[in-house]
């Protein structure tokens, strides 16, 4: 008699486990991907249209900025800023446009999360109706994509891309 | 076979019914030469199979014989002991204190690597190119800048009367067509709006 109704607590026992786990597994698999979706959306991209010169400049951008293109463009030393956006929702497959001109225009898809909160991207450089570049990366958090384009003036024109965590 | 022959071969086989009995010791009574000659015959018939065929026959090979039917029966305990030493091991695997402190590792291990997520390590170019020969593209990873830096040779030169403060974006919005973007300045006033065809061809107005 105990032992057949120790052998249903046992059986009973796994039942309840197996039970739990099965009810565990999609709480935490649905779980994962709304962090997942949450992240994605959490991200604001930060585009801006420098120009890069040697000479005196009329409006000098922020100190961090400038920091990061001087030890990416050492041969130049001012830095103006001459247009910037934020591109709140960016969404996969639709394209965006940081500081769009006439002249030139930098286009940019979402391709999805990457592994590590990076976000993986197409961009497009065009001159005019041309395109110029071509590029397949991943951007992450506070680690800018520095585009050296085409001369102007004194100097070069170049992009800044940036990805940064919504406040 | 006739009747009486069948009653008195069912008498002999030890098969007869109450009834039949007192048919049978009515047919004694009344041809008792009958019943004394077929019962001679029968007797005989039953010495002749005795004599002829052995009932307790030895089995061949009988050792052989047991020894199989012993190798059956254990193996028979051996399969069922199996199945309930898997299910005790089951249980006691998951009773085990080991075994929860192992799910919890696992659990720390991954709550910590979703934490890794947000971290980021830096920039990475998986793939550049320029279908304009001309343009020359150098692309990586720069340590001290803390940037991807694509450096473009070969461009052609904007002409140095393009006024980027003209057109200066401060936001864009796909109201409208699809396909259209506005873009805006400062003032919230549409500077210009940008129509990309089906090969992703922009076109501003």
């Amino acid at each position: 008699m105990d032992m057949t109704f120790s052998r249903r607590l046992e059986k009973s026992r796994l039942i309840f486990l197996g039970t739990i786990a099965w009810i565990l597994l999609p709480v935490v698999v649905f779980s994962q991907e709304r962090k997942t979706e949450k992240n994605y959306l959490n991200k604001t991209f930060w585009g801006a249209l420098v120009y890069a010169s040697k000479g005196k400049i009329d409006k000098p951008i922020n100190a961090e900025l400038s920091s990061r293109l001087k030890k990416a463009f050492p041969e130049f030393q001012n830095f103006e800023l001459l247009g910037q956006h934020t591109q709140e929702n960016v969404f996969k497959e639709y394209v965006n446009w940081v500081v769009p001109s006439n002249e030139m225009n930098l286009g940019f898809e979402s391709k999805g999360l990457a592994e590590g909160g990076g976000v993986k991207l197409l961009l497009k450089l065009w001159r005019k109706k041309k395109v110029i570049l071509k590029s397949d990366l991943i951007i992450f958090p506070d680690k800018p994509v520095l585009i050296s384009g085409p001369e102007w003036k004194e100097g070069r024109l170049i992009f800044v891309l940036e990805i940064k965590e919504k406040k | 076979m006739t009747d009486k022959e069948e009653l008195v071969t069912r008498w002999i086989d030890g098969e007869l019914s109450p009834e039949q009995e007192l048919e049978f010791k009515q047919l004694e009574e009344s041809d008792p030469d009958f019943c004394a000659s077929f019962k001679a015959a029968s007797e005989d018939v039953r010495e002749v199979l005795r004599s002829e065929f052995n009932s307790e026959k030895d089995v061949p090979h009988g050792d052989f014989f047991n020894s199989q039917i012993e190798k059956r029966i254990r193996q028979s305990y051996v399969k069922e002991s199996q199945a309930t030493s898997v299910l005790s091991a089951a249980t006691a695997w998951i009773k085990s204190p080991f075994t929860w402190a192992a799910a919890s590792a696992f659990c720390v291990m991954l709550f910590l690597s979703n934490g890794k997520l947000d971290q980021g390590t830096g920039s990475t170019v998986v793939s550049t190119y320029s279908p304009d020969p001309s343009v020359s593209i150098v692309a990586g990873f720069n340590e001290e800048a803390g940037a991807t830096v694509i450096k473009l040779e070969g461009l052609e030169r904007i002409p140095d009367d393009t006024d980027f403060s003209v057109n200066h974006i401060v936001f864009y919005d796909r109201q409208g067509p699809p396909g259209f973007v506005n873009f805006y300045n400062k003032q919230d006033e549409v500077v210009y709006i940008m129509e990309t065809d089906e090969y992703g061809l922009p076109n501003v107005f």
